[in-house]
Protein backbone atom coordinates (compact mmCIF):
# COMPACT_ATOMS: atom_id res chain seq x y z
CA UNK A 1 0.00 0.00 0.00
CA UNK A 2 1.79 3.03 -0.78
CA UNK A 3 1.74 6.13 2.03
CA UNK A 4 3.30 9.38 3.18
CA UNK A 5 5.95 9.10 5.98
CA UNK A 6 5.46 12.64 8.55
CA UNK A 7 8.57 12.80 10.26
CA UNK A 8 7.43 14.09 13.65
CA UNK A 9 9.93 16.66 15.10
CA UNK A 10 7.38 16.71 18.59
CA UNK A 11 5.08 19.69 17.05
CA UNK A 12 1.58 20.06 18.51
CA UNK A 13 0.27 19.62 15.28
CA UNK A 14 1.69 16.67 13.63
CA UNK A 15 -1.35 14.72 13.99
CA UNK A 16 -3.19 17.67 12.72
CA UNK A 17 -1.11 16.80 9.79
CA UNK A 18 -1.71 13.08 9.30
CA UNK A 19 -5.38 13.54 9.56
CA UNK A 20 -5.45 15.88 6.50
CA UNK A 21 -3.33 13.39 4.59
CA UNK A 22 -5.73 11.12 5.28
CA UNK A 23 -8.58 13.32 4.54
CA UNK A 24 -7.34 13.67 1.09
CA UNK A 25 -7.54 9.49 0.59
CA UNK A 26 -4.05 9.20 0.90
CA UNK A 27 -2.12 6.62 4.05
CA UNK A 28 0.38 7.87 5.83
CA UNK A 29 2.28 6.92 8.85
CA UNK A 30 3.96 9.00 11.46
CA UNK A 31 6.95 8.25 13.04
CA UNK A 32 9.34 10.06 15.63
CA UNK A 33 12.37 11.41 13.83
CA UNK A 34 14.99 9.49 16.18
CA UNK A 35 12.81 6.15 15.13
CA UNK A 36 12.39 6.55 11.27
CA UNK A 37 11.69 3.30 9.60
CA UNK A 38 13.63 2.13 6.27
CA UNK A 39 12.57 3.79 3.01
CA UNK A 40 10.71 0.87 0.63
CA UNK A 41 9.17 1.68 -2.69
CA UNK A 42 5.80 1.90 -0.69
CA UNK A 43 6.61 5.30 0.96
CA UNK A 44 5.59 8.00 -2.01
CA UNK A 45 6.80 11.09 0.10
CA UNK A 46 8.18 12.35 3.40
CA UNK A 47 7.08 15.78 4.88
CA UNK A 48 8.88 16.85 7.55
CA UNK A 49 6.71 18.25 10.55
CA UNK A 50 6.95 21.09 12.89
CA UNK A 51 9.07 21.32 16.48
CA UNK A 52 8.88 23.22 19.23
CA UNK A 53 12.93 23.48 19.49
CA UNK A 54 14.11 26.27 17.19
CA UNK A 55 17.42 24.69 14.69
CA UNK A 56 19.49 26.86 16.89
CA UNK A 57 19.36 24.88 19.67
CA UNK A 58 22.31 22.38 20.38
CA UNK A 59 19.59 19.98 21.65
CA UNK A 60 16.91 20.48 19.25
CA UNK A 61 15.97 17.49 16.79
CA UNK A 62 18.59 16.56 14.11
CA UNK A 63 18.38 13.71 11.43
CA UNK A 64 20.41 12.67 8.56
CA UNK A 65 18.20 13.38 5.31
CA UNK A 66 20.31 11.54 2.53
CA UNK A 67 18.50 8.60 1.93
CA UNK A 68 15.52 11.00 1.68
CA UNK A 69 16.40 14.25 0.06
CA UNK A 70 16.55 14.57 -3.20
CA UNK A 71 15.13 10.57 -4.19
CA UNK A 72 11.64 10.99 -2.92
CA UNK A 73 9.40 14.31 -2.98
CA UNK A 74 10.12 15.87 0.54
CA UNK A 75 7.99 19.02 2.40
CA UNK A 76 9.04 20.77 5.24
CA UNK A 77 6.54 22.20 7.35
CA UNK A 78 7.77 25.27 9.38
CA UNK A 79 10.78 23.72 12.19
CA UNK A 80 11.01 21.48 9.09
CA UNK A 81 11.32 24.52 6.63
CA UNK A 82 13.90 26.20 8.50
CA UNK A 83 15.58 22.70 9.24
CA UNK A 84 15.87 22.35 5.28
CA UNK A 85 17.41 26.27 5.33
CA UNK A 86 19.75 25.76 8.54
CA UNK A 87 21.35 22.73 7.80
CA UNK A 88 22.13 22.96 4.25
CA UNK A 89 23.78 26.43 3.81
CA UNK A 90 20.81 29.12 4.58
CA UNK A 91 20.62 31.05 7.78
CA UNK A 92 17.61 31.36 10.09
CA UNK A 93 18.21 33.98 13.20
CA UNK A 94 15.51 34.68 16.06
CA UNK A 95 13.19 37.43 14.73
CA UNK A 96 12.60 40.81 16.10
CA UNK A 97 8.73 39.98 16.61
CA UNK A 98 8.00 36.54 16.66
CA UNK A 99 4.96 35.45 14.05
CA UNK A 100 2.02 33.92 15.40
CA UNK A 101 -1.33 33.64 13.50
CA UNK A 102 -3.23 35.13 10.48
CA UNK A 103 -0.90 36.08 7.20
CA UNK A 104 -1.96 36.65 3.38
CA UNK A 105 0.34 35.63 0.53
CA UNK A 106 1.65 38.69 -1.12
CA UNK A 107 3.42 37.18 -3.93
CA UNK A 108 3.39 33.67 -5.52
CA UNK A 109 5.78 32.02 -8.09
CA UNK A 110 3.96 31.56 -10.85
CA UNK A 111 3.97 28.17 -12.62
CA UNK A 112 5.12 25.92 -9.60
CA UNK A 113 3.44 22.36 -8.71
CA UNK A 114 2.96 23.38 -4.85
CA UNK A 115 0.82 26.76 -5.16
CA UNK A 116 -1.24 25.39 -8.75
CA UNK A 117 -4.53 26.87 -8.03
CA UNK A 118 -4.02 28.87 -4.53
CA UNK A 119 -5.46 32.20 -4.76
CA UNK A 120 -3.25 35.47 -4.49
CA UNK A 121 -3.68 37.01 -1.05
CA UNK A 122 -4.83 33.12 0.52
CA UNK A 123 -4.65 33.73 4.09
CA UNK A 124 -2.44 30.93 6.00
CA UNK A 125 -1.79 30.52 9.63
CA UNK A 126 1.77 31.35 11.18
CA UNK A 127 3.39 30.03 14.30
CA UNK A 128 7.23 30.48 14.62
CA UNK A 129 9.53 32.32 16.63
CA UNK A 130 12.67 31.81 14.59
CA UNK A 131 12.57 33.05 10.89
CA UNK A 132 14.80 32.64 8.14
CA UNK A 133 16.70 35.34 6.52
CA UNK A 134 18.64 33.59 3.91
CA UNK A 135 18.46 30.79 1.55
CA UNK A 136 20.83 28.68 0.15
CA UNK A 137 22.06 28.88 -3.20
CA UNK A 138 20.35 26.56 -5.05
CA UNK A 139 17.12 27.45 -3.24
CA UNK A 140 14.31 29.32 -5.27
CA UNK A 141 11.48 31.23 -3.61
CA UNK A 142 7.80 30.29 -4.07
CA UNK A 143 6.21 32.25 -2.02
CA UNK A 144 5.98 35.49 0.34
CA UNK A 145 3.83 37.41 3.36
CA UNK A 146 4.31 40.57 3.78
CA UNK A 147 6.08 39.84 7.37
CA UNK A 148 8.32 36.45 6.28
CA UNK A 149 10.03 37.22 2.79
CA UNK A 150 10.79 32.89 2.51
CA UNK A 151 7.24 31.50 3.54
CA UNK A 152 7.71 28.63 1.08
CA UNK A 153 10.66 28.03 -1.47
CA UNK A 154 11.82 24.84 -2.87
CA UNK A 155 15.35 23.26 -4.14
CA UNK A 156 16.42 23.83 -7.64
CA UNK A 157 16.28 20.47 -9.58
CA UNK A 158 14.57 18.80 -6.82
CA UNK A 159 11.31 17.26 -5.67
CA UNK A 160 11.87 19.21 -1.98
CA UNK A 161 9.56 21.67 -1.05
CA UNK A 162 9.15 23.85 2.24
CA UNK A 163 6.71 26.02 3.49
CA UNK A 164 6.76 28.41 6.82
CA UNK A 165 2.95 28.48 7.46
CA UNK A 166 0.95 25.56 8.75
CA UNK A 167 -1.29 23.42 5.47
CA UNK A 168 -2.49 21.62 8.06
CA UNK A 169 -4.71 23.83 10.35
CA UNK A 170 -8.15 25.09 9.45
CA UNK A 171 -7.06 28.68 9.65
CA UNK A 172 -4.61 28.23 6.62
CA UNK A 173 -7.37 28.32 4.24
CA UNK A 174 -6.23 26.52 0.91
CA UNK A 175 -4.37 24.19 3.37
CA UNK A 176 -5.70 21.12 2.15
CA UNK A 177 -5.00 22.56 -1.49
CA UNK A 178 -1.64 22.84 -1.21
CA UNK A 179 -1.22 19.34 0.50
CA UNK A 180 -2.92 17.86 -2.59
CA UNK A 181 -0.96 19.45 -4.48
CA UNK A 182 1.78 18.14 -2.98
CA UNK A 183 0.74 14.21 -2.55
CA UNK A 184 -1.06 13.51 -6.19
CA UNK A 185 0.98 16.06 -8.20
CA UNK A 186 4.07 16.16 -6.84
CA UNK A 187 4.31 12.49 -4.71
CA UNK A 188 2.04 10.82 -7.45
CA UNK A 189 0.09 9.19 -4.50
CA UNK A 190 -3.41 7.90 -6.58
CA UNK A 191 -5.68 8.75 -3.47
CA UNK A 192 -7.54 5.43 -2.90
CA UNK A 193 -7.50 5.07 1.09
CA UNK A 194 -10.49 5.04 1.81
CA UNK A 195 -13.04 3.50 4.30
CA UNK A 196 -14.02 1.07 2.18
CA UNK A 197 -10.77 -0.47 0.54
CA UNK A 198 -9.43 -0.50 4.27
CA UNK A 199 -12.63 -2.59 5.28
CA UNK A 200 -11.86 -4.58 2.72
CA UNK A 201 -8.26 -5.47 3.09
CA UNK A 202 -8.89 -5.37 6.58
CA UNK A 203 -11.13 -8.14 6.68
CA UNK A 204 -8.49 -10.17 4.62
CA UNK A 205 -5.70 -9.46 6.99
CA UNK A 206 -8.11 -10.53 10.21
CA UNK A 207 -8.59 -13.66 7.80
CA UNK A 208 -5.31 -14.35 7.75
CA UNK A 209 -4.04 -13.54 10.94
CA UNK A 210 -6.89 -15.31 13.52
CA UNK A 211 -7.78 -18.15 10.92
CA UNK A 212 -10.00 -20.13 13.14
CA UNK A 213 -8.74 -19.31 16.43
CA UNK A 214 -11.60 -17.57 18.65
CA UNK A 215 -11.55 -14.03 19.75
CA UNK A 216 -12.89 -12.22 22.80
CA UNK A 217 -13.78 -8.40 22.85
CA UNK A 218 -14.53 -5.74 25.52
CA UNK A 219 -17.55 -4.02 24.75
CA UNK A 220 -17.04 -0.50 25.92
CA UNK A 221 -19.40 2.45 26.37
CA UNK A 222 -16.74 4.87 25.58
CA UNK A 223 -16.24 7.80 23.17
CA UNK A 224 -12.68 8.04 24.02
CA UNK A 225 -9.34 6.20 24.19
CA UNK A 226 -7.10 8.74 23.02
CA UNK A 227 -4.25 9.45 25.01
CA UNK A 228 -3.95 12.67 24.74
CA UNK A 229 -7.73 13.17 25.56
CA UNK A 230 -7.34 11.35 29.14
CA UNK A 231 -8.65 14.55 30.79
CA UNK A 232 -11.99 14.37 29.74
CA UNK B 1 -18.00 3.47 19.71
CA UNK B 2 -13.94 1.96 18.91
CA UNK B 3 -14.92 -1.23 20.14
CA UNK B 4 -18.23 -1.73 18.31
CA UNK B 5 -16.82 -1.17 15.04
CA UNK B 6 -13.98 -3.08 15.81
CA UNK B 7 -16.11 -5.72 16.99
CA UNK B 8 -18.46 -6.08 13.52
CA UNK B 9 -15.19 -5.65 11.58
CA UNK B 10 -13.73 -9.27 13.25
CA UNK B 11 -17.73 -10.10 12.77
CA UNK B 12 -17.25 -9.77 9.14
CA UNK B 13 -13.93 -11.73 9.10
CA UNK B 14 -14.47 -14.39 11.50
CA UNK B 15 -17.75 -14.87 12.56
CA UNK B 16 -18.90 -16.44 15.43
CA UNK B 17 -15.34 -17.24 16.41
CA UNK B 18 -16.21 -13.76 18.11
CA UNK B 19 -17.07 -13.56 21.66
CA UNK B 20 -17.99 -9.64 22.58
CA UNK B 21 -18.55 -9.46 26.07
CA UNK B 22 -20.42 -6.25 27.81
CA UNK B 23 -20.07 -5.75 31.92
CA UNK B 24 -22.61 -3.49 33.57
CA UNK B 25 -20.55 -1.76 36.09
CA UNK B 26 -24.13 -0.54 37.52
CA UNK B 27 -22.28 2.84 36.57
CA UNK B 28 -23.91 2.87 32.84
CA UNK B 29 -26.58 5.88 32.35
CA UNK B 30 -30.29 4.66 32.56
CA UNK B 31 -31.56 1.31 30.42
CA UNK B 32 -28.23 1.23 28.59
CA UNK B 33 -27.39 -2.03 29.55
CA UNK B 34 -30.20 -3.29 27.79
CA UNK B 35 -30.33 -1.19 24.65
CA UNK B 36 -27.00 -1.97 24.15
CA UNK B 37 -27.63 -5.69 24.18
CA UNK B 38 -29.97 -5.85 21.93
CA UNK B 39 -28.27 -3.24 19.26
CA UNK B 40 -25.33 -5.37 19.01
CA UNK B 41 -27.24 -8.63 19.05
CA UNK B 42 -29.64 -6.86 16.04
CA UNK B 43 -26.62 -6.62 14.21
CA UNK B 44 -26.09 -10.13 14.75
CA UNK B 45 -23.35 -10.19 17.23
CA UNK B 46 -22.31 -13.17 19.36
CA UNK B 47 -22.72 -10.83 22.44
CA UNK B 48 -22.75 -12.36 26.66
CA UNK B 49 -23.90 -9.31 29.20
CA UNK B 50 -22.76 -9.60 32.67
CA UNK B 51 -24.18 -7.81 35.38
CA UNK B 52 -21.90 -7.04 37.84
CA UNK B 53 -23.61 -3.91 39.40
CA UNK B 54 -23.55 -5.52 43.18
CA UNK B 55 -19.06 -5.94 43.13
CA UNK B 56 -18.82 -2.55 41.80
CA UNK B 57 -21.32 -1.31 43.93
CA UNK B 58 -19.56 -3.15 47.15
CA UNK B 59 -16.07 -2.34 46.15
CA UNK B 60 -16.46 1.21 45.21
CA UNK B 61 -18.29 1.51 48.79
CA UNK B 62 -17.18 4.26 50.75
CA UNK B 63 -14.16 5.31 48.31
CA UNK B 64 -14.53 9.71 47.59
CA UNK B 65 -11.13 9.59 45.77
CA UNK B 66 -11.57 10.40 42.69
CA UNK B 67 -8.39 8.76 41.35
CA UNK B 68 -9.34 5.88 43.62
CA UNK B 69 -12.58 5.26 42.34
CA UNK B 70 -11.17 5.24 38.57
CA UNK B 71 -8.61 2.75 39.81
CA UNK B 72 -10.77 0.54 41.75
CA UNK B 73 -13.79 0.55 38.36
CA UNK B 74 -10.67 -0.38 36.61
CA UNK B 75 -9.06 -2.91 38.68
CA UNK B 76 -12.98 -4.60 39.02
CA UNK B 77 -13.46 -4.16 35.18
CA UNK B 78 -10.58 -6.59 34.48
CA UNK B 79 -12.00 -9.10 36.95
CA UNK B 80 -14.73 -9.74 35.90
CA UNK B 81 -13.86 -9.44 32.22
CA UNK B 82 -10.86 -11.93 32.73
CA UNK B 83 -13.30 -14.79 34.56
CA UNK B 84 -15.67 -14.39 31.72
CA UNK B 85 -13.54 -14.49 28.73
CA UNK B 86 -11.82 -17.49 30.09
CA UNK B 87 -15.28 -19.01 30.26
CA UNK B 88 -15.17 -19.06 26.37
CA UNK B 89 -13.21 -22.66 25.41
CA UNK B 90 -9.69 -22.20 23.62
CA UNK B 91 -9.88 -18.21 23.17
CA UNK B 92 -6.64 -17.42 22.34
CA UNK B 93 -7.31 -13.32 21.23
CA UNK B 94 -7.80 -10.40 22.93
CA UNK B 95 -9.25 -7.58 20.60
CA UNK B 96 -9.20 -3.98 21.24
CA UNK B 97 -10.25 -0.71 19.88
CA UNK B 98 -7.46 1.01 20.11
CA UNK B 99 -6.89 3.74 17.98
CA UNK B 100 -3.89 5.02 16.04
CA UNK B 101 -3.67 8.18 18.34
CA UNK B 102 -3.07 5.64 20.94
CA UNK B 103 0.00 4.02 18.96
CA UNK B 104 1.62 7.17 18.57
CA UNK B 105 1.34 8.63 21.69
CA UNK B 106 3.04 5.52 23.21
CA UNK B 107 6.44 6.28 20.96
CA UNK B 108 6.25 10.00 20.36
CA UNK B 109 8.88 12.22 20.51
CA UNK B 110 8.20 13.55 23.74
CA UNK B 111 7.18 9.85 25.43
CA UNK B 112 3.85 8.90 26.39
CA UNK B 113 2.08 12.21 28.08
CA UNK B 114 2.05 12.74 31.86
CA UNK B 115 -1.29 10.63 33.34
CA UNK B 116 -3.28 13.52 34.02
CA UNK B 117 -6.42 11.15 35.16
CA UNK B 118 -5.65 7.41 34.87
CA UNK B 119 -7.46 5.86 32.46
CA UNK B 120 -9.99 2.85 32.01
CA UNK B 121 -9.42 2.30 28.71
CA UNK B 122 -6.04 1.93 28.33
CA UNK B 123 -3.41 -0.68 29.09
CA UNK B 124 -4.45 -3.22 32.10
CA UNK B 125 -6.21 -5.76 30.26
CA UNK B 126 -3.60 -7.87 27.95
CA UNK B 127 -0.43 -8.50 30.00
CA UNK B 128 -2.77 -9.73 32.60
CA UNK B 129 -4.87 -12.50 30.47
CA UNK B 130 -2.47 -14.06 28.61
CA UNK B 131 -3.69 -13.48 24.83
CA UNK B 132 -2.44 -12.16 22.22
CA UNK B 133 -3.92 -9.15 20.96
CA UNK B 134 -5.42 -8.04 18.03
CA UNK B 135 -5.70 -4.36 17.07
CA UNK B 136 -8.32 -3.57 13.94
CA UNK B 137 -8.22 0.10 14.42
CA UNK B 138 -4.86 0.81 15.22
CA UNK B 139 -4.15 2.34 12.11
CA UNK B 140 -6.94 5.07 12.16
CA UNK B 141 -7.79 8.31 13.54
CA UNK B 142 -10.73 9.08 15.41
CA UNK B 143 -12.92 10.57 12.71
CA UNK B 144 -11.84 7.77 10.19
CA UNK B 145 -13.63 4.98 12.20
CA UNK B 146 -16.48 7.00 12.40
CA UNK B 147 -16.26 6.32 8.41
CA UNK B 148 -15.14 3.11 8.59
CA UNK B 149 -18.79 2.29 11.14
CA UNK B 150 -20.18 3.80 8.90
CA UNK B 151 -18.91 1.92 5.48
CA UNK B 152 -19.80 -1.04 8.18
CA UNK B 153 -23.15 -0.09 8.52
CA UNK B 154 -23.73 0.78 11.62
CA UNK B 155 -26.52 3.25 12.45
CA UNK B 156 -25.92 6.51 12.78
CA UNK B 157 -27.21 6.83 16.60
CA UNK B 158 -24.65 4.17 17.51
CA UNK B 159 -21.71 6.13 15.48
CA UNK B 160 -22.72 9.85 16.95
CA UNK B 161 -23.48 9.06 20.55
CA UNK B 162 -21.62 11.19 22.84
CA UNK B 163 -18.25 10.15 24.68
CA UNK B 164 -18.90 8.75 27.56
CA UNK B 165 -15.91 7.96 30.21
CA UNK B 166 -15.02 4.69 30.82
CA UNK B 167 -15.41 4.53 34.68
CA UNK B 168 -19.45 6.38 33.59
CA UNK B 169 -21.36 7.65 36.27
CA UNK B 170 -19.04 6.51 38.99
CA UNK B 171 -16.82 10.16 38.57
CA UNK B 172 -20.65 12.10 38.20
CA UNK B 173 -21.12 10.73 41.30
CA UNK B 174 -18.86 13.41 43.66
CA UNK B 175 -17.89 11.98 46.59
CA UNK B 176 -18.63 8.19 47.43
CA UNK B 177 -21.02 6.13 45.17
CA UNK B 178 -24.14 4.20 46.59
CA UNK B 179 -26.72 2.67 44.08
CA UNK B 180 -29.19 4.88 45.61
CA UNK B 181 -27.17 7.82 44.43
CA UNK B 182 -26.58 5.53 40.82
CA UNK B 183 -30.63 5.57 40.76
CA UNK B 184 -31.04 9.41 41.37
CA UNK B 185 -27.93 10.48 38.77
CA UNK B 186 -29.71 7.84 35.44
CA UNK B 187 -33.19 9.52 36.20
CA UNK B 188 -31.87 12.59 36.18
CA UNK B 189 -29.11 12.14 33.17
CA UNK B 190 -32.17 10.42 31.64
CA UNK B 191 -34.55 13.47 31.17
CA UNK B 192 -32.14 15.91 30.37
CA UNK B 193 -30.39 13.29 27.75
CA UNK B 194 -33.77 12.56 25.89
CA UNK B 195 -34.86 16.78 25.97
CA UNK B 196 -31.40 17.74 23.86
CA UNK B 197 -32.25 15.02 21.48
CA UNK B 198 -36.22 16.25 21.66
CA UNK B 199 -35.31 19.85 21.30
CA UNK B 200 -32.55 18.69 18.39
CA UNK B 201 -29.58 19.95 20.52
CA UNK B 202 -27.95 16.34 20.84
CA UNK B 203 -25.99 16.72 17.65
CA UNK B 204 -24.93 19.80 18.38
CA UNK B 205 -22.92 19.16 21.65
CA UNK B 206 -20.05 17.10 21.70
CA UNK B 207 -20.88 15.76 25.40
CA UNK B 208 -23.40 16.31 27.81
CA UNK B 209 -24.11 14.48 31.26
CA UNK B 210 -25.79 15.40 34.68
CA UNK B 211 -22.90 15.84 37.63
CA UNK B 212 -24.73 14.71 41.07
CA UNK B 213 -22.70 17.14 43.74
CA UNK B 214 -22.02 16.43 47.28
CA UNK B 215 -24.30 19.15 48.52
CA UNK B 216 -27.08 19.42 50.08
CA UNK B 217 -29.30 22.22 49.85
CA UNK B 218 -32.91 23.93 51.29
CA UNK B 219 -36.03 23.72 49.03
CA UNK B 220 -39.87 23.90 49.86
CA UNK B 221 -41.99 21.83 47.81
CA UNK B 222 -45.69 22.32 48.88
CA UNK B 223 -46.16 23.14 52.15
CA UNK B 224 -42.79 21.54 53.10
CA UNK B 225 -39.39 22.39 53.81
CA UNK B 226 -36.60 19.66 51.92
CA UNK B 227 -33.29 19.55 51.98
CA UNK B 228 -32.09 17.49 48.78
CA UNK B 229 -29.66 17.09 46.36
CA UNK B 230 -28.01 19.21 43.97
CA UNK B 231 -27.25 18.30 40.60
CA UNK B 232 -24.93 20.37 37.72
CA UNK B 233 -25.92 19.79 33.92
CA UNK B 234 -22.98 19.84 31.81
CA UNK B 235 -22.91 20.45 27.70
CA UNK B 236 -19.73 21.17 25.62
CA UNK B 237 -19.12 21.74 22.07
CA UNK B 238 -15.96 20.57 21.23
CA UNK B 239 -14.30 19.13 17.68
CA UNK B 240 -11.71 16.94 19.62
CA UNK B 241 -12.20 16.99 23.20
CA UNK B 242 -8.80 18.95 23.71
CA UNK B 243 -10.73 22.24 24.19
CA UNK B 244 -14.39 22.82 25.03
CA UNK B 245 -16.64 25.88 25.76
CA UNK B 246 -19.95 25.55 27.38
CA UNK B 247 -22.76 25.46 24.99
CA UNK B 248 -25.09 28.43 24.91
CA UNK B 249 -28.58 26.17 25.64
CA UNK B 250 -31.44 28.01 25.54
CA UNK B 251 -33.12 29.56 28.87
CA UNK B 252 -36.36 27.72 27.88
CA UNK B 253 -34.79 24.71 27.52
CA UNK B 254 -32.55 25.09 30.59
CA UNK B 255 -35.97 25.93 32.52
CA UNK B 256 -38.00 22.35 31.19
CA UNK B 257 -35.22 20.11 32.04
CA UNK B 258 -34.89 22.11 35.39
CA UNK B 259 -38.37 21.51 35.80
CA UNK B 260 -39.07 18.31 35.11
CA UNK B 261 -35.71 17.19 37.28
CA UNK B 262 -36.70 18.40 40.19
CA UNK B 263 -40.38 16.89 39.81
CA UNK B 264 -39.72 13.80 38.60
CA UNK B 265 -36.81 12.78 40.38
CA UNK B 266 -36.98 11.96 44.00
CA UNK B 267 -34.14 13.28 45.58
CA UNK B 268 -33.24 16.13 43.47
CA UNK B 269 -34.49 19.81 44.66
CA UNK B 270 -31.73 22.18 42.49
CA UNK B 271 -30.40 22.03 38.96
CA UNK B 272 -26.97 24.65 38.33
CA UNK B 273 -25.45 24.45 34.64
CA UNK B 274 -21.82 24.68 34.57
CA UNK B 275 -20.62 27.53 32.52
CA UNK B 276 -17.26 26.92 32.56
CA UNK B 277 -14.71 26.07 29.53
CA UNK B 278 -12.14 23.64 28.90
CA UNK B 279 -9.10 24.83 29.60
CA UNK B 280 -9.06 25.90 32.58
CA UNK B 281 -12.01 23.43 33.56
CA UNK B 282 -12.29 19.68 32.86
CA UNK B 283 -15.27 18.58 30.79
CA UNK B 284 -15.57 15.77 33.20
CA UNK B 285 -16.07 16.74 37.37
CA UNK B 286 -13.21 14.11 38.10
Amino acid sequence: MEKILILDFGSQYTQLIGRRVRELNVFCEIHPFNHFPAIDESVKGVILSGSPYSVRDKNGPRIDLSEIRGKLPLLGVCYGAQYLAHFFGGEVAASDSREYGRANLKWIEEDNLLFNQVSDNSQVWMSHGDTIVRLPKNYILLASTADVEFAAFKIEDEPTYAIQFHPEVYHTTEGSKLLKNFLVDICGCSQNWTPDSFVEATITQLKQKLGNDKVVVALRRSGFNCGRCLVA
Amino acid sequence: MDSTVAGVLLHKAIGSNLTCIFVDNGLLRKDEFNNVLDSYKGMGLNVIGIDAREKFWNDLKGITDPEMKRKTIGRDFIEVFDVEAHKIKEVKWLAQGTIYPDVIESVSVNGPSATIKSHHNVGGLPEKMKLKVVEPLNLLFKDEVRRVGKALGIKGELLGRHPFPGPGLGIRILSDVTPEKVRILQEADAIFVQALKDWELYDKVWQAGVMLLPVQSVGVMGDERTYENVVALRAVASTDGMTADWVHLPYEFLAKVSNDIINKVRGINRVVYDISSKPPATIEWE
